[in-house]
């Protein structure tokens, strides 16, 4: 039955050498996601482009699709042949019935786009399915990479305490340490907003108020939607905007009653990836999704980008596509993975977390700074400054 | 004394034969990625004669083989400026297709050979005619280190994307094998007579030795410096001397220069140096070494015998290499 729902898309590439695909062994991945998913309709959608018709869903399928033309490249060395099928279901029930049903089974690995919702429920399916490896591409919740932990789920997308750390050691270093917050209505705003509360108490900044905000015109609210009233008084000097909506944040720059730096939502954001990088083979990686795809790399791009070239890491070194010993290696302190942003990347082992540098960006601006900032120190991984640390975990891989 | 004396009457004439208009100097030529412009230093006091505009990103250089011209890619304008070593100034233009990145000329000066990092492709240039004889496409992802074999039957080319280093029969033009190496290969260099490639590895902090014969990896050394965490070690580029039997290795971020000995790969020092090291190349008889700090915008000069940086001179925005005439 659900078969109807799924809309089959298989993406072909032209192997480019004299190795016949017949020689090669076949490495089959998916990627899944939802049609009406509210994070690509609406939540961090500038309005100006939710009313337009011009307007495409930026979806990270994008970036596997290069990541998997980049595969094709070293196929002399990793004797395989990366497919990928981009597997779309209309909702969340045919969504979750594609884990139930035989056709996963044709995978060795799945990309999942799907929100916290989603992956909370099917991680009894990743706890099933050991010979299959699963990767959260999207979803930066805290609480997947502190409550799940399964040898065979790993998270390349940052999680919301990687960003609000390297937001909180930015404003350290500028000496901007009085800040106002102000959270949206939803519940994923009051996950960022707390996420950021850990990472102030980590790094030593004051939180002097926290605010409840209301995007609406309502003259009766106006403590709630007018920034008049939201940011008064000068005991601040920088704003935390937790708003995955995103419309309200929008407004917050530059119209704060009192002089201070925005963050969080607007302003000063905090990205796994930016089209303006321009180091370590930033610019070449961007010119080939450009080339690509005809728009910006974006950080769900990246991270799915990502998430394929560990697979193929993996197999170039192990010289197999046995998942069991694919994941030992991507586990291992073995793997070094180039995410062209200047340090060589891997799994924390205690969440799989990709450990990664952020960009704290702007909308139109150069890359502002890249976090771990210098004076951040980790005795293993200055990497490790950023994000949930091991002490924060409970459970243990594997129960 | 005498031996002296030879060397410089040698040096007179072949300077005298190159050049009738200009007196004879050795020069430092570094090129600037930022500033788009070369700085050319008198190799003798280390004081910059001039400045020359480039236009966008000039990076890697090579002279030609009678020493007369050196070749510059200029990557954002996809050509090679030709610069004219007794006017010191640019003559000509050589188009190379997109983003060229680094290159290396045949040992009997016919044909160049470069890596178009944003294309995936290598291409062969005739210095003749000046014109493009093929573009081999597929070379990796981001291909950047292009060396010729000291006998000029191939030439190896590292791939930053794939981890691996390609080997090329430029005459043919056609690949004809690839080797799997350390993460992130940046550059490569041929030591011990062409019998060795050495390919440094940016993102494991290694380099990788291979046997240029059976085209396996004899050797892989891993780069340590007391007081920086490994993964701020990113080895770049490479200077060898065969008189001192050593390859001496940029460590990009570790700020410091490895010296290792070719006959038991030994890392016998590290020497402290200028912010993000890349570049490198040697003085006369290899008295001096001379590498470009990427992040602290100047040149480290090292002296050989001691071993240790004697002195810096600032350069333009972001230096990228470092040639030496002599």
């Amino acid at each position: 039955m659900y078969l109807k729902n799924i809309s089959l898309i298989l993406i072909f590439f032209i192997l480019p050498f004299a190795i016949q695909s017949n020689d090669l062994k076949e490495y089959k991945i998916a990627l899944v996601d939802i049609v009406k998913d509210i994070r690509y309709s609406n939540w961090g959608v500038h309005p100006v482009d939710i009313r337009s018709k011009y307007n495409n869903e930026k979806r990270p399928i994008a970036g596997a699709k290069l990541a998997v033309k980049d595969s094709k490249k070293i196929q002399r060395l990793t004797k395989t042949n990366f497919t990928l099928d981009y597997l779309r279901f209309d909702d969340q029930k045919a969504f979750l019935a594609f884990f139930k049903s035989e056709k996963l089974n044709d995978y060795k690995s799945i990309l999942l786009d799907s929100s916290k919702n989603e992956i909370n429920i099917l991680k009894e399916v990743f706890k099933n399915k050991p010979e299959l490896i699963f990767f959260n591409i999207t979803e930066p919740n805290n609480n997947l990479r502190k409550k799940i932990c399964l040898e065979n789920f790993y998270h390349t997308y940052p999680s919301s305490k990687m960003l609000t750390d390297s937001v909180s050691q930015y404003l350290i270093k500028k000496k901007w340490t009085k800040v106002l917050m102000l959270t949206g209505p939803l519940d994923d705003d009051k996950i960022f907003s707390n996420s950021f509360k850990k990472s102030s108490m980590k790094f030593g900044l004051k939180i002097i108020k926290e605010n409840f905000f209301l995007n609406s015109k309502n003259p009766r609210v106006r403590d709630k939607n007018s920034l008049a009233f939201l940011t008064k008084g000068k005991k601040y000097n920088a704003v935390f905007v937790s708003d995955i909506d995103g419309e309200f944040a929008l407004s917050i720059p530059n119209a704060t009653m009192s002089p201070a730096i925005v963050t969080g939502s607007s302003g000063l954001v905090a990205r796994t990836w930016h089209w303006s990088y321009l180091r370590h083979g930033a610019p070449q990686l961007n010119g080939r999704f450009e080339r690509l795809n005809n728009r910006r790399m974006e950080s769900k791009d990246w991270s799915a980008w990502i998430a394929i070239k560990t697979l193929v890491e993996a197999v170039l070194r192990v010289q197999s596509i046995n998942n069991s010993e694919i994941n030992k290696f991507i586990s291992s302190k073995k793997l070094n993975l180039d995410g062209s942003k200047g340090v060589s990347l891997s799994y924390k082992k205690w969440s799989n977390q990709l450990r990664q540098p952020i960009l704290l960006t702007t909308s139109n601006n150069w890359v502002t700074i890249k976090a771990p900032l210098e004076d951040f120190q980790n005795n293993y991984n200055n990497l490790d400054t950023l994000g949930i640390s091991a002490k924060d975990i409970t459970c243990n891989k594997g129960e | 004394m005498i031996k002296n004396k030879i060397f410089v009457l040698i040096t007179l004439t072949f300077c005298i034969d190159i050049s009738l208009k200009t007196l004879c100097a050795d020069y430092i030529f570094v090129s600037n990625e930022n500033s788009d412009t070369i700085t050319i230093l008198d190799e003798n006091n280390k004081k910059i004669i001039k400045s020359i505009n480039t236009g966008g990103r000039p990076r890697d250089m090579k002279f030609s083989k009678d020493k007369t011209k050196l070749y510059i890619v200029v990557s954002e304008e996809d050509h090679i400026a030709i610069l004219d070593l007794n006017k010191l100034e640019i003559t000509g233009y050589i188009d190379t297709g997109d983003d060229p990145e680094i290159f290396d000329i045949s040992p009997n000066g016919k044909i160049l050979a470069v890596s178009n990092e944003d294309d995936n492709k290598l291409t062969i240039i005739d210095l003749n005619t000046k014109k493009i004889l093929k573009s081999i496409k597929n070379v990796g992802v981001e291909p950047e280190g292009v060396n010729f074999s000291p006998d000029g039957k191939l030439v190896f080319v590292t791939s930053e994307g794939t981890n691996s280093v390609i080997i090329i029969d430029p005459w043919k033009q056609e690949i004809i094998n690839e080797v799997l190496v350390g993460n992130r290969p940046r550059r490569g260099i041929f030591v011990n007579d062409g019998s060795e490639y050495w390919v440094s590895n940016e993102l494991n902090g290694s380099v990788t030795i291979i046997n240029v014969q059976k085209l396996n990896i004899i050797k892989t050394i891993f780069f340590t410096v007391k007081g920086i965490k490994n993964h701020d070690i990113t080895p770049v580029d490479f200077a060898y001397s065969k008189i001192l039997n050593r390859v001496f290795v940029t460590l990009g971020s570790a700020n410091h220069v490895a010296v290792v000995n070719t006959k038991n790969y030994d890392i016998e020092k590290n020497i402290l140096v200028g912010s993000r090291v890349w570049g490198a190349d040697l003085t006369k008889n290899d008295k001096e070494l001379i590498v470009t700090n990427g992040n602290s915008d100047d040149i480290s000069i090292i002296d050989l015998k001691k071993l240790v940086a004697i002195s810096s001179i600032p350069v333009g925005r972001t230096p990228h290499t470092v040639r030496v005439l002599k």
